[in-house]
């Protein structure tokens, strides 16, 4: 029991910190003490000081006021961009689970060819010929992102579609559709959501590594990858604007890995 | 010394208390039976001896010791004792003792290397013979899944004997299986105990299998041992008023479970089994389930169709309830081939009542939710309009008539019993109206007195609706005292 107790400790805590990121990321841009654009010839590369917290970057450009504004582009797009991928994969892989035969082989042929390709090279080369921007990139992300959950999907669906109370849904009158919707889904949501969850942290950092590739967040956009990119030659006059969006990802990486152990780690104990 | 000393023993899950001052012992060459019905506490008692790392029950007092060596004292974990060298386990379920998708072979390769026994094809062959299984290289070339429920069971008997642990735990082990291959894992423990010594420590709540095999029962109830002496003192002259109970639950020949049920000779034929045959093929080769099977069955009639396992029984229901067609002969409804039927039709006028009562439930969602999906469902074919709200109190209502309280509808199977999981997946099956109910073997995983007050529901609801019954079961007893004519399904 002190076991369950602390999984559900662990699940709250980072739920709650996991929510107040995402309020943060969408309401920072109301709190920064400075405009995340404005440059500033006098305070070029300058330390961390009481007008700027983190000191500025090659630009005079406020380091803080960047990070808060940059937070809004990495979370939320990296949120949304699980969120959709998971959907997707989900349905696909519902769908390819339930129907089997061909539909299942062909969906799955479909996810096998994505998953053949590196998902960072593939990325970068959809990212490379869609032209950089975040929307490019949350597309070359999301073009293998979705594979990993449908492969998920057909596993549990494929393993309840002969379980007893489908069976009993099915001599109901549930048609496919409402079995999916009502007593498939509900079950295969929680191995998706802890997917998900452990998925968060890749998904932020492959975003922040294609734009400090220069294929994400166009400049003066504020994004982390993209401001690593752009101090990363001033590193030794300034080098806390590098550091200040690489210790962003880092933290937010780390929440969100806890995160996905804290919500593994509910679900298996709800499910025993 | 004792092979198993258990002293005062208190489990509690969370704040409630599961097992208080449990006193159990086992002697060296000894069978000890823990007879009780579903939440007793018997199966905790196990699990705490056994130590298991993901157990989720608390020991908060009390000391187990094997062969002397203490392994809790006082409510603390000392030491674990080591699976398969200290403790042998065989559960409920045959399938759950191995991997679904490996074969048999790579197995028993495994379990035997990781316990430092060397792999022997001649001394499995020989543990195979002494648990009665022939065949052996067919064995060790299955997977699980396709050996039936009691050649499994006897397998994992098999390689226990191999492993030759100290102490063999069994829960529930023959609850699944028909009375003849009970017999036959019956045979196969007793030779665990007479060939290699090992003493038994059996979880069951059939008193048959309690007396055919111990030595010894203590008897649970609500978590206490209300009873101990030797199997003739405890079953022939019991003194407690529970054990007293327990027994007399048991069906006995020539009781009638319903007495004042109603006799349903002038009735119309309802359904018409006639010279129904089916097949399957199985690694290339045909296996007949049934052959030119033929019979009647009147409305409101309650028919029992016994048999062993393999004899055809569950193949019989899905061919009658329209999920598979025969591959000749025809089953008709009121002169109407099913296959004729609607969809529409079809499911309206008959259900199944399945064997796992937890596995027919959605595990994610409340009791309450699935009964309404199911009450919806029959709603939206019948053109009626009504809120959930009322579908919730008509459940409640007609539940009351089951002995469900309201407050189980809010609860999601595993924290029902086995009774009143079967009693919740009877009243779905009810609630729309079915004009016939296919029961597949409800009562099996259920101990006696569970088992008796689901048959006389279904009784007094035949009464009540005049719905018709059919009632798989392997146990001829209780088909004899609870049905009004019995079909009887062999291979031969």
């Amino acid at each position: 029991m002190r076991k369950e107790r602390m999984a559900e400790i662990r699940f709250r805590v980072t739920l709650g910190i996991v929510i107040l990121l995402v309020l943060f990321s969408i309401l920072a841009p109301l709190f920064m003490p400075h405009d995340p654009n404005a440059t500033n010839a006098l305070f070029k590369n300058s330390p961390p000081s009481p007008s700027f917290l983190l000191g500025t970057d090659r630009y005079g450009r406020c380091v803080l006021s960047r990070i808060m504004a940059g937070a809004a582009t990495s979370v939320f797009s990296s949120v949304l961009l699980v969120i959709a991928s998971m959907l997707v994969g989900m349905v696909s892989g519902m769908v390819a689970g339930w129907a089997g035969g061909i539909t299942d082989r062909i969906l799955m042929r479909i996810c096998d060819l994505f998953l053949s390709f590196p998902q960072m090279v593939l990325a970068i080369a959809v990212s490379g010929l869609l032209g950089g921007s975040l929307i490019n990139a949350c597309i070359a992300m999301g073009v293998t992102g979705w594979t990993v959950y449908a492969r998920v999907a057909r596993a549990h669906t494929i393993a309840l579609k002969n379980e007893p109370f489908i069976a009993a849904a099915k001599e109901n009158g549930g048609s496919g559709l409402h079995i999916l919707l009502v007593h498939i889904m509900p079950n295969v949501a929680g191995p998706l959501i802890v997917t998900a969850a452990t998925q968060l942290g890749s998904t932020l950092t492959g975003i922040a590594g294609l734009s400090f590739l220069g294929l994400g967040a166009v400049p003066p956009q504020a994004e982390w990858g993209s401001m690593i990119n752009e101090s990363r030659a001033y590193i030794t006059l300034s080098p806390w604007a590098v550091l200040s969006p690489a210790i962003a990802v880092f933290v937010t990486v780390v929440i969100f890995n806890y995160f996905g152990d804290a919500v593994r780690d509910r679900l298996s104990d709800e499910r025993t | 010394m004792n092979a198993l000393d258990i002293k005062n023993l208190e489990i509690q899950y969370g704040h409630q208390r599961a097992v208080c001052g449990a006193d159990i012992s086992l002697k060296e060459n000894g069978i000890v039976c823990l007879l009780g019905e579903s939440g007793s506490g018997k199966s905790s008692v196990l699990k705490a001896v056994m130590g298991l790392k993901d157990y989720r029950g608390r020991i908060t007092d009390g000391s187990i010791e094997i062969y002397g060596e203490k392994i809790v004292e006082n409510g603390k974990r000392l030491l674990f004792p080591a699976p398969g060298k200290d403790l042998g386990l065989i559960q409920q379920n045959p399938a759950s003792a191995f991997n679904p998708i490996r074969i048999i072979e790579k197995q028993f390769k495994e379990t035997l290397s990781s316990n430092g026994i060397a792999y022997d094809k001649d001394l499995i062959f020989e543990a195979f013979e002494k648990v009665g299984l022939s065949d052996g290289e067919r064995i060790l070339k299955s997977c699980p899944y396709e050996l039936s429920g009691g050649m499994c069971q006897r397998t994992a008997i098999a390689l226990i004997m191999l492993l030759k642990p100290r102490i063999l735990l069994c829960d529930e082990v023959t609850s699944a299986l028909d009375k003849d291959t009970q017999k036959e894992v019956i045979t196969s423990l007793k030779k665990c105990r007479e060939e290699e010594g090992i003493p038994l420590f059996l979880v069951t709540h059939d008193l048959g299998f309690a007396r055919e095999i111990a030595d010894e029962i203590y008897v649970m109830h609500e978590g206490k041992i209300v009873e101990h002496g030797t199997t003739d003192e405890v079953l022939s002259a019991p003194k407690d008023a529970y054990t007293k109970e327990l027994i007399s639950a048991v069906p006995k020949k020539g009781v009638r479970i319903s007495p004042d049920r109603k006799k349903h000779d002038d009735t119309e034929v309802f359904l018409q089994i006639e010279d129904v045959s089916k097949s399957y093929s199985v690694n290339g080769k045909e296996i007949k389930a049934l052959e030119n099977i033929s019979f009647n069955v009147k409305r409101s009639e309650i028919v029992g169709i016994i048999g062993k396992s393999g004899a055809g029984k569950s193949t019989l229901l899905r061919m009658i309830s329209g999920i598979e067609k025969p591959d000749s002969g025809k089953v008709l409804y009121n002169g109407t081939d099913v296959g004729d039927l609607t969809d529409n039709d079809r499911f309206e006028t008959v259900k199944t009542v399945f064997q796992d009562a937890y596995a027919s439930f959605n595990p994610v969602l409340t009791v309450k939710h699935s009964i309404l999906d199911a009450m919806k469902l029959s709603d939206k074919r019948k053109g009626i309009k009504r809120r959930d709200r009322e579908r919730f109190d008509e459940m409640v209502s007609v539940g009351k008539n089951f002995g469900l309280e309201s407050g189980l509808f809010a609860r999601r199977p595993s924290n029902l019993s086995g009774g009143q999981c079967q009693r919740m997946a009877i009243l779905r099956a009810v609630l729309t109206g079915p004009s016939l109910l296919l029961c597949d073997e409800i009562t099996s995983a259920l101990d006696v007195t569970a088992g008796r007050d689901v048959v006389k529901m279904i009784s007094d609801l035949c009464d009540r609706s005049g719905m018709t019954v059919i009632f798989v079961t392997h146990d001829r007893v209780l088909a004899e005292n609870f049905c009004d004519r019995i079909i009887s399904c062999s291979r031969e």
